[in-house]
């Protein structure tokens, strides 16, 4: 099933304890960048959940995402202070859908298990420049499952 | 020396939830293999076999990152913080066996590697003009890996593309650019051919176009786009290559005046694959490559760097002309600077 998505839009379940994936924020943080992969964090503060947009170091930033080291070591501090709670790890595909790539599951993965334990994957899939499709993947206990698609466009060329 | 080990809340299951951990030692080294001893999980992640630190995780000694001090070398101070972070990185696409094997023998060329490979296939090109005499270049493009390749070309296929090495007898009258989109298509499944516009934003730009006025049109709009663009000019003994990288020295600097406009000869075909070859080079390293011009005279080549005219405004002397150019209204009054 796919479930339709639009701008502002927050699902109204996924990131637990009633709080909703912000899929209109990051559609909108997705389609402001269409040369480059956005990534960075979902955090979750205060009953909602919160894109937190980190830099893209990756030396092909078109097809791969390296968060910044040292913006994402600025986070995490932030995250202790202000006592939130990672959620997930996002980023776009500027083409080719919402699953996990080999190499996204090679960089989320250390021999086999979760480098980030109980945080989920999230991708946001551009289609010519629009947000097309939206997945969370979720680890279960031997490999990441994802979620039924959230999709700008039922008749989404990606079927 | 005693250090601290400060561990961020997704890591710390890995040493009994704690944020904090304490290590003795002299180096960054010595200070990880004692948090290793304490907390094997945690060293797991931490170092591999030999010792060495993993690509799961970063360090920094303060604000500074361990890498950038000399690695596990780097001495630590009484005192000092040790911050752990999660490299967290992944990819959209990636070189396969598939890909690898097509790609092999550029692949070891020096300078090339998986890292230019994977700027190809990033790349979105367009290419101006697709007439018989480009159609090398939109060949040599595909073949090394270029990603996306949009054509630009609004005319239909003459007698005299079937010269090209892309088009056919039967296919005279059809358009150019769905026609070697269907070829280009048929040669290399890794690569996505369409007719230009597609709504989209090239990275780069291969003009190839059968006018002196076009060619310069198109080479100005690839210079305020800021992207990388390689352009072919064929006259009647063969012609010119003119490579500009991002802030070179603009076509119109760099071009020979008095080519153009003639019939083109034997030699143009060897001349638009000197092109691609041209553009390919300033899309696998970018920011290494100075602007060039290649002259093919008599069947000679000659290279020279380009030389900025005096006052051109792509040296960047009317930057606040050039935001004005955005909006389309900058271009010919450039000139006249």
């Amino acid at each position: 099933m796919v479930r339709a998505v639009w701008p502002g839009m927050v699902s109204e379940t996924g990131a637990g304890d009633g709080r909703g994936w912000p899929l209109g924020r990051l559609a909108a943080l997705a389609e402001g960048s269409p040369e480059v992969e956005v990534c960075g964090l979902l955090i979750g503060l205060g009953g909602e959940v919160t894109p937190w947009p980190v830099r893209n170091v990756a030396a092909a930033p078109a097809t791969a995402f390296e968060l910044d080291p040292r913006e994402l070591l600025a986070a995490l501090r932030r995250l202790d202070r202000e006592g939130g709670e990672l959620l997930a790890v996002y980023h776009s595909h500027l083409a080719g859908g919402a699953d996990l790539s080999t190499r996204d599951l090679a960089g989320a993965l250390a021999d086999g298990s979760p480098v980030l334990p109980g945080v989920a994957q999230l991708v946001v899939a551009l289609e010519r420049g629009r947000a097309d499709r939206i997945r969370v993947h979720r680890w279960r206990g031997d490999r990441f499952v994802a979620s039924e698609p959230w999709s700008r466009s039922v008749n989404s060329p990606l079927g | 020396m005693q250090v601290t080990i400060l561990v961020p809340g997704p890591m710390r299951e890995l040493c009994g939830g704690r944020g904090q951990l304490t290590a003795a030692g002299a180096t960054v080294g010595e200070v990880l293999a004692e948090v290793a001893r304490a907390h094997p999980l945690l060293g797991a992640r931490l170092l591999d076999e030999s010792g060495q630190v993993r690509r799961y995780v970063g360090l920094f000694l303060g604000e500074e990152e361990v890498r950038e001090l000399g690695g596990l070398a780097a001495p630590v101070r009484d005192g000092d913080r040790l911050s752990l972070v999660p490299a967290i990185a992944g990819g959209a696409r990636e070189l396969d066996g598939e890909r690898i094997a097509r790609w092999a023998r550029q692949l070891l060329v020096p300078g090339f590697g998986a890292a230019g490979q994977e700027r190809l296939m990033a790349a979105r090109v367009r290419v101006v003009g697709a007439d018989g005499q480009a159609t090398p270049a939109l060949l040599a493009l595909v073949q090394a890996g270029v990603g996306t390749l949009w054509i630009d070309d609004p005319e239909t296929i003459g007698p005299a593309d079937l010269c090209g090495w892309l088009y056919q007898p039967g296919q005279v009258g059809q358009p150019r650019a769905t026609v070697a989109a269907a070829a280009l298509a048929g040669v290399s499944r890794f690569v996505e051919v369409r007719p230009y516009p597609t709504g989209g934003a090239p990275s780069a730009t291969l003009v190839c176009a059968a006018s002196s006025a076009q060619a310069l049109a198109s080479a100005e709009a690839a210079r305020r786009a800021r992207i990388p663009h390689v352009v072919v000019e064929l006259d009647g003994e063969a012609g010119q290559v003119v490579s500009i990288p991002p802030g070179a020295p603009c076509f119109a600097c760099a071009r020979f005046s008095a080519a153009g406009e003639r019939p083109p000869v034997a030699g143009s075909l060897v001349l638009a694959s000197l092109g691609a070859q041209e553009l390919l080079r300033l899309l696998v390293e970018p920011g290494l490559v100075e602007g060039r011009r290649l002259d093919l005279v008599r069947g000679v080549p000659t290279v020279r760097a380009t030389q900025r005219l005096p006052g051109c405004v792509c040296g960047g002397a009317a930057v606040a002309g050039g935001e004005a150019g955005a909006d389309g209204q900058g271009g010919l009054a450039g000139d006249g600077v």
